[in-house]
């Protein structure tokens, strides 16, 4: 999990190189990216370490609820900080667990929010943005980016419930199954299956290279 | 084609790899670099932990002395209770407790068999005070034999007493003295 395991081979450190094969560990850094340090001093009321865990979960917890609840992911998403605030003084634990937690708290806000509001969530997804997706080729720019990142999440929130959460839960906020499982209440085993059929599924959504 | 990806390709997907087929194009982008417009609530999020910052203190100061008023309110329930059961049942109010006040009466006349109904009455008869306490202390007292003074003179005020105050004894006797006649 730390990014200590991309730069050691798999002699000096043989347990992890057993679990996580140096090969499948081609995440973005922002995602391994360790701020336990900086979970400790917002904890201890610094604000910069708060805006430095903002700016880097925000964005994939906003993702997430964007699958979950769609156009209102913005306001559970500020809900969900400022509950986070509310209980971080006691917090304990390192950043994965702060992502955990935040997911957490976040998915009750979604739940909450949705059964206020009556309504299941619907996301459409943008057919003629799929190809484009799958092709890699406008990723060039910001704003390329930023539809693409938008398409790829209202695609992926296409999918059965359970199938998505599971996705985006490993994908954008980089949890694993187990730690997923925790989240919503099922073994990591289910967590793990309900990923692999809703990649199944993105699979037959997406044109296929030939491989 | 259609068997792709397998579970175990699914779970290198997840975490990042096979970055170069559309699937795991897909998921990088979902994953991607944050864009401006998903930082929109941080001037919102940082004022709130500004507030959450001062606010801990007096919440939990709060949360204390709201425990400790729990807590005397709890107790002085309780005592309270306690207190308006024990009044109750001493004058007499309680309904069921004043029918099971007579009762240790009996224990009275145990060790003297003969003047039973003589015995029975005064203890049944006493309205307020220490009905408690003449069953208690004759049975300790009778065989040491050192109590038989204190008995006497412990005895001889109640029927004064029951001379004096004749009107709330028959609320009880009535049903129960015609009783004792009839043997």
């Amino acid at each position: 999990m730390s990014p200590c395991f991309l730069s050691q081979g798999g002699d000096t450190s043989a347990g992890a190189g057993a679990l996580y094969p140096v090969t499948d560990l081609l995440v973005e850094p922002a995602q391994l990216g360790d701020l336990t340090a900086a979970v400790e001093a917002a904890r201890d009321g610094d604000e910069s370490a708060f805006r430095e865990l903002f700016r880097a979960v925000q964005p994939p917890l906003l993702r997430y609820l964007r699958g979950l609840i769609g156009e209102d992911a913005e306001d559970v998403a500020s809900e969900t900080w400022l509950q986070v605030c509310r209980d971080l003084p006691r917090f304990s634990g390192d950043y994965t667990n702060f992502r955990a937690w935040t997911a957490t708290v976040a998915r009750h806000r979604a739940l909450d929010h949705a059964r206020k509001m009556r309504r299941r969530p619907s996301v459409p997804v943008p057919v003629e943005t799929l190809a484009d997706l799958a092709s890699g080729a406008d990723t060039a720019h910001e704003a390329a980016d930023a539809v693409a990142t938008g398409a790829a999440i209202a695609l992926v929130a296409s999918l059965p419930a359970q199938q998505a959460e599971a996705v985006l839960l490993r994908v954008v906020m980089g949890l694993d199954a187990e730690t997923v499982g925790r989240i919503l209440g099922k073994r990591p085993g289910a967590v793990r299956t309900a990923a692999y059929r809703g990649l199944r599924r993105l699979a037959e959504l997406v044109p296929e290279d030939p491989r | 084609m259609t068997g792709w990806p397998d579970r175990a390709a699914a779970e290198r997907l997840l975490d990042g790899a096979h970055a170069d087929t559309p699937l795991g194009r897909v998921l990088t982008h979902a994953r991607g670099p944050a864009g401006p417009h998903e930082l929109l609530g941080e001037g919102a999020a940082v004022a709130g932990f500004r507030a959450a910052d001062r606010a801990p203190a007096p919440s939990r100061a709060r949360r204390a002395v709201s425990r400790v008023l729990a807590v005397k309110v709890a107790v002085v329930g309780a005592l309270l209770t306690g207190s308006g059961l024990a009044v109750a049942s001493v004058t007499g109010t309680l309904p069921g407790v004043t029918r099971d006040e007579p009762r240790p009466a009996p224990v009275v006349p145990a060790p003297s068999p003969a003047p039973v109904t003589g015995v029975d009455d005064p203890a049944r008869r006493v309205p307020a005070g220490t009905p408690p306490r003449t069953p208690g202390g004759p049975p300790s007292a009778l065989p040491n034999g050192r109590g038989k003074g204190p008995d006497e003179h412990a005895r001889s005020p109640h029927p004064r007493r029951n001379s004096a105050h004749p009107t709330p004894v028959r609320k009880n006797q009535p049903s129960k003295t015609p009783k004792d006649p009839h043997p």
